[in-house]
């Protein structure tokens, strides 16, 4: 192509075929019949939103309206795809579909919500029961009908999902980010061992699949309305290649050879393996196995789980040990407590009990059901119950009244009590009815103990808590070794909330007692019981939360309301054994519970009392908190002195001051991160394009050379719009480039020839008009006399 | 149909492959680690998907056939040649058809355009979809610059499958042709020089040697037969007197030798502006024959020209022959040797950067 042809910018809009011989106008096809290729672009929308969407809530047996789902999911999957086919209108279009999603929003802003909690309540039943945990996250739904909110939600998420998938595929076919993206909703059904209906796999696997295949086959490159075909339309011509055209019934025929190609699959796999058989003979991988810790934790507790071993913010982990390195508490109410005060004792509401310790897995088994009733002394609740029922001296009955605001799903049981079936949801308030121990003496023993568990302790353990008792010099009877065991815990190991992670290969407890020697209330309670165990006391470990009467004293607010329908007791033969608070100087509180009164502790059983909580985490001591790696160090910048020391401020202090260490800590977080992410990205960037100019012939070198020029002066818009004229005209006039008029002119025929001529420019043409550009004032580039 | 598949050739691209494993892989590995039901469908599909694309693109490279045409609208010419004007557009139409249900997205067609009076051309391809069971047009809008016989040939084309792991090359046969001719624009008014009055058969004298006609046939006398034309050297042999038949060269008709040299500039600026020149000797009603030299046969090639479209049919045809056929050095020499009786006739030849037609003695 000679250069004459491109002097002016309507010459440039042909394409040389051959000497002589120049190509016209479009360099695509635009009469091709659209409404085929219309139909293939709201089909891949439709598909993809619907069957990722669609497959998930089918994996979790989710009731909803399907036909109200669809028929929202195809009216924005037509709706989308039209803008495609309409330039002038497409950012209007745009516009219109986010007013829509934001006054959607607002309008329904309650069933949504309400129906988004209600789709994680129900994945979150499905994580309890898949994760064996007791602990189960919900959220409060707004609308009572669960059905209805949950099709509203999927609608609007219908809406959004087919504007972002529009994005992602109507110019450029971005097939990775689509896959990715939408998968998301197939995997997390898929890692709770829920299938996905066969149904919604077709139509996700079809219209993925269809993405793929077009990609693979250059469709957003011959379309005429995409903007990528536009843009290399030159490109291509300086290849010897100039486009064709796309034809929409090929494509409407490769998408139906998919679909159908899917659906044979599909049905032909349901017959050799049917679904219902495979899951019930598979097992779990190696990798769900390994995993399944860390998703747990992450169910529970977010994204803080995953920078945490086993994260926590100061609340319950149910057993999960060793994982933290810092406690971090945010002092926001986790349960609201209305009840009477009835002793300067603390108060324990049991939500967890571990019966045998996985060493180096570092957790605590949750109990079968043969132990459930033993694990919530069930048995001493009745003992109490019947002492009260019979007018017993010193017994009594309490009502707890108990608010789940922010607190896992569970049981959360005062001591002693037999509502144990009472799961407290979230939002939900139960009273729970107790029996308080104020006698020393029930009406009847209890039952030996016969299951030799609580004895148990893992081969791992044993001799590094055979040597910590030699060393502690435990022996008695089980109070005195109780007491020297405080006492031992409070003089040599500190209790500190910035343990330090446990080392992965390490196990918790023998770690604990021979290096780290410091800790929190988990450490104790763990160490303690096997501990108790080896010196014959049968003991368990126990979680909840711990509320003291000081504390009580301190924050509780005072409500109207009859303090004997909450506590009752009957006659007093030994009074403040207990340290019992003797009526009538008693009235009900309300008293709110948070992640700072979550606790671990100990139960030892008493053969005449069953099983008693035993309190053996040291107070917190002054410790040198000098020690400790970097990390530890850098957390501690974000901490303020109360987390540290452990006491508590008031609820208004530790809300701001707790919003900003959490603000400061994200926004540190995300510095670090916007920090690392610039260098890096132009690094890549830098890389990639040292590559590409490694490989491209002079033609190509010039050009790149040159728009890296005109990029770094003007904006990247301004360098594709403008012709080689203008821009040089404009660098000119900015002092970028020092040239005379005829050294101008023969700049621009050189750039014009690199980018319009099929021939390479030759080696002198090349040198002297890369003598004419200005070295870029990079770091990251090498020099023009490198090249 | 059985030629095309003994000759279609399979060729992978790695780029794509690659790509399919990934995602081939990345299942197999999503299976390994979450054993989800999911990904053994996927995985069926995923595996089903290569034989099911690689033979639907095998079977559809043997029922493809394709056509390359022009519009009709530029056909003009009598003859049913299609020819065009220099830089008038001209439609070329690349038509696909599959008669099966098979379909292929991308399918790469790779044709080479040129200029077979110049001997010029290049390799384009052109990616079009082959549709299930119909018809795909292409048309380009195509402007010619240079003068000559323009050809757009289709000799192979590559169908890709649906993954773009297999691309499938097939040999075709597609072709379509079309002259280019000069801008008539206003006939140049050629002014015969004084010498040239000379040539003419009005003015023939009848000197030995000054009959310009050739001998095309012998047969027998018949009454009427002018004497000269008697072959007496033959008729002795005979019974009968036998007379030669004569083709007028001059006459009604005036010689005009196109002189072309090899190179393509000139070339293309003596036909441009010889174009002209003869145009409007036709203008003036002159009847005109041009030869040129040709050295495939080794003769000159002779066209009479009586109007404007038999001039161009002419150019056609002087055009079907590459340009280095035309020319030669010693064409004058030639002319003296195949026409000896002619005493001068015009030549249309550059000389000093013009285009000149001039009277030429043949000697």
């Amino acid at each position: 192509m000679n250069n004459q042809t491109y002097g002016n910018k309507k010459k440039q809009e042909k394409i040389a075929l051959s000497e002589g011989i120049f190509l016209n106008g479009d360099f695509c096809e635009r009469r091709e019949k659209q409404w085929t290729d219309f139909f293939v672009r709201a089909f891949f929308l439709f598909a993809i939103v619907t069957g990722s969407l669609g497959g998930m809530l089918s994996a979790f047996d989710i009731a909803y309206e399907k036909i109200g789902f669809f028929a929202v999911a195809l009216l924005v999957s037509v709706y989308c795809a039209s803008l495609y086919f309409s330039p002038r209108w497409e950012n209007a279009g745009y516009l219109l579909l986010f007013g829509l999603v934001l006054y959607a929003g607002q309008g329904l802003q309650t069933y949504i919500s309400s129906g988004f909690y209600g789709i994680l309540n129900d994945i979150s039943a499905a994580a309890t029961t898949f994760f064996e945990t007791s602990a189960q996250v919900s959220y409060a739904e707004q609308v009572a009908d669960h059905s209805l909110a949950i099709s509203v939600a999927m609608c609007y998420f219908a809406l959004i999902g087919c504007s972002l998938a529009n994005g992602l595929i109507s110019h450029k076919i971005h097939c990775l980010p689509i896959l990715f993206s939408s998968a998301f909703f197939l995997l997390v059904p898929i890692y709770l061992e829920r299938e996905p209906s066969a149904g919604y796999v077709i139509l996700y696997t079809a219209g993925i699949l269809a993405v793929y295949v077009y990609r693979q086959n250059r469709y957003q490159m011959l379309n005429p309305n995409t903007k990528p075909c536009r843009k290399t339309a030159y490109r291509a011509a300086k290849k010897h290649r100039f486009l064709g055209s796309f034809s929409g019934r090929a494509a409407a025929g490769a998408l139906l050879g998919v679909l159908l190609l899917c659906s044979a699959a599909c049905g032909i796999v349901e017959l050799v393996l049917p679904k219902d058989a495979y899951i019930t003979a598979h097992s779990k991988s190696v990798f769900k196995r390994s995993t399944m810790d860390t998703m747990e934790n992450f169910y529970l507790l977010g994204v803080m789980g995953l920078i945490n071993f086993y994260p926590t913010t100061g609340g319950l982990v149910n057993g999960r040990l060793g994982g933290v390195n810092s406690v971090r508490l945010d002092y926001e109410t986790d349960l609201t407590l209305e009840f009477v005060p009835y002793t300067y004792d603390r108060i324990y509401l049991k939500t967890f009990v571990g019966a045998q310790y996985r060493p180096y897995e570092n957790n605590w088994s949750i109990l079968d059901d043969a132990l459930r009733a033993d694990a919530w002394s069930e048995e001493t609740a009745a003992l109490l119950q019947a002492g009260y029922s019979a007018g017993a001296p010193d017994h009594a009955r309490g009502v707890m009244k108990i608010r789940n605001i922010a607190a896992p799903a569970g049981v959360y049981l005062p001591y002693y009590s037999t509502d144990t079936d009472k799961i407290l949801r979230h939002g939900m308030a139960l009273e729970y009815t107790f029996y308080p121990m104020l006698t020393e003496q029930l009406v009847q023993k209890p039952a030996d103990l016969e299951n030799d568990i609580w004895l148990d302790i893992p081969a791992e353990n044993q001799t590094v808590i055979a040597d910590f008792c030699r060393e502690a010099g435990l022996s008695g009877s089980a109070q005195e070794i109780i007491s020297q065991l405080r006492a031992y815990f409070q003089q040599n190991f500190p209790y500190t909330l910035s343990p330090g992670v446990t080392p992965r290969r390490k196990d918790f407890v023998n770690y604990f007692l021979e290096e780290k020697q410091k800790g929190y209330c988990a450490h104790y309670a763990s160490a303690a019981v096997l501990i108790l165990r080896h010196m014959g006391i049968p003991a368990r470990y126990v979680e909840g939360y711990a509320v003291d009467a000081m504390e009580v004293a301190e924050d509780a607010t005072l409500l109207d309301g009859d303090a004997t329908q909450y506590y009752d007791r009957t006659s007093i033969r030994s009074a403040n054994t207990f340290s019992e608070i003797i009526p009538p100087q008693q009235s009900v509180i309300s008293y709110d519970v948070s992640d700072g009164n979550a606790h671990a502790w100990v139960e030892v059983y008493d053969e005449n009392l069953g099983w008693c909580a035993v309190e053996l985490t040291p107070f917190q001591t002054e410790e040198d908190e000098s020690r400790g790696n970097i990390w530890d160090m850098f957390l501690r910048l974000f901490q303020n002195d109360g987390a540290q020391s452990g006491t508590k401020e008031t609820a208004g202090e530790t809300a701001i001051s707790g919003a900003i260490q959490t603000s400061t800590f994200g926004f540190a977080v995300c510095l670090v991160l916007l920090l690392m992410v610039l260098p890096v990205r132009l690094l890549i960037k830098t890389c990639i394009w040292h590559y590409r100019y490694r490989r491209a012939n002079r033609s190509e070198k010039l050009l790149m050379w040159y728009r890296r020029i005109v990029r770094r002066h003007f904006s990247k818009k301004l360098a594709g719009a403008k012709s080689f004229e203008e821009q040089a005209s404009m660098l000119v006039q900015n002092g970028v480039l020092l040239l005379a008029d005829a050294p101008l002119e023969s700049l621009i025929e050189t750039l014009n020839q690199a980018a319009y001529a099929k021939e390479e420019l030759p080696e002198e043409v090349f040198a002297e008009a890369l003598g004419c550009l200005p070295d870029a004032a990079h770091p990251f580039l090498f020099r023009k006399q490198d090249k | 149909m059985n030629t095309k598949a003994a000759h279609k050739k399979i060729r992978l691209s790695f780029l794509h492959l690659a790509a399919f494993l990934f995602i081939y892989l990345g299942n197999i590995l999503l299976f390994l680690a979450l054993r989800g039901y999911f990904f053994i469908v996927m995985g069926v599909i995923l595996t089903a998907l290569v034989p099911f694309s690689f033979l639907t693109v095998w079977k559809l490279a043997d029922s493809v056939t394709g056509t390359i045409f022009t519009e009709k609208n530029f056909v003009f010419l009598e003859s049913g040649k299609i020819a065009v004007r220099q830089e008038d557009d001209i439609c070329v139409i690349f038509s696909i058809d599959n008669p099966s249900l098979l379909c292929a997205l991308r399918g790469t067609w790779i044709f080479t355009v040129g200029n077979a009076f110049y001997g010029t051309s290049d390799q384009q391809k052109l990616l079009l979809s082959v549709p299930p069971r119909g018809k795909k047009q292409f048309q380009m809008t195509v402007t010619v610059t240079d003068l000559g016989r323009v050809v757009f040939a289709c000799r192979e084309f590559i169908l890709a499958d649906l993954l773009g792991i297999f691309l499938i090359q097939a040999p075709c046969s597609m072709e379509c042709s079309f002259f280019v001719l000069p801008k008539q624009g206003s006939a140049k008014e050629s002014s015969f020089p004084d010498a040239y009055s000379g040539v003419a058969e009005l003015s023939e004298n009848h000197q030995k040697g000054s009959d310009y006609s050739e001998v095309t046939d012998i047969r027998a006398y018949q009454p009427g037969d002018r004497p000269r034309d008697i072959h007496w050297k033959l008729s002795a042999r005979q019974p009968d007197l036998m007379v030669k038949e004569r083709t007028a060269l001059a006459g009604s008709e005036r010689v005009v030798l196109i002189a072309l040299p090899p190179e393509k500039n000139t070339a293309e600026k003596l036909l441009a502006e010889g174009y002209r020149k003869i145009r409007g000797l036709l203008a003036e009603q002159t009847f005109l024959r041009l030869l040129i030299w040709d050295n495939h046969s080794f003769s000159f090639a002779s066209h009479s020209c009586t109007s404007e479209q038999e001039l161009d049919a002419a150019f056609c045809a002087i055009f079907h022959t590459d340009l280095q056929a035309h020319s030669s050095s010693l064409v004058q020499r030639y002319m003296k040797n195949s026409y000896p009786q002619l005493d001068s006739y015009l030549c249309l030849t550059q000389k000093e950067d013009s285009v000149q037609l001039e009277v030429c003695v043949n000697e």
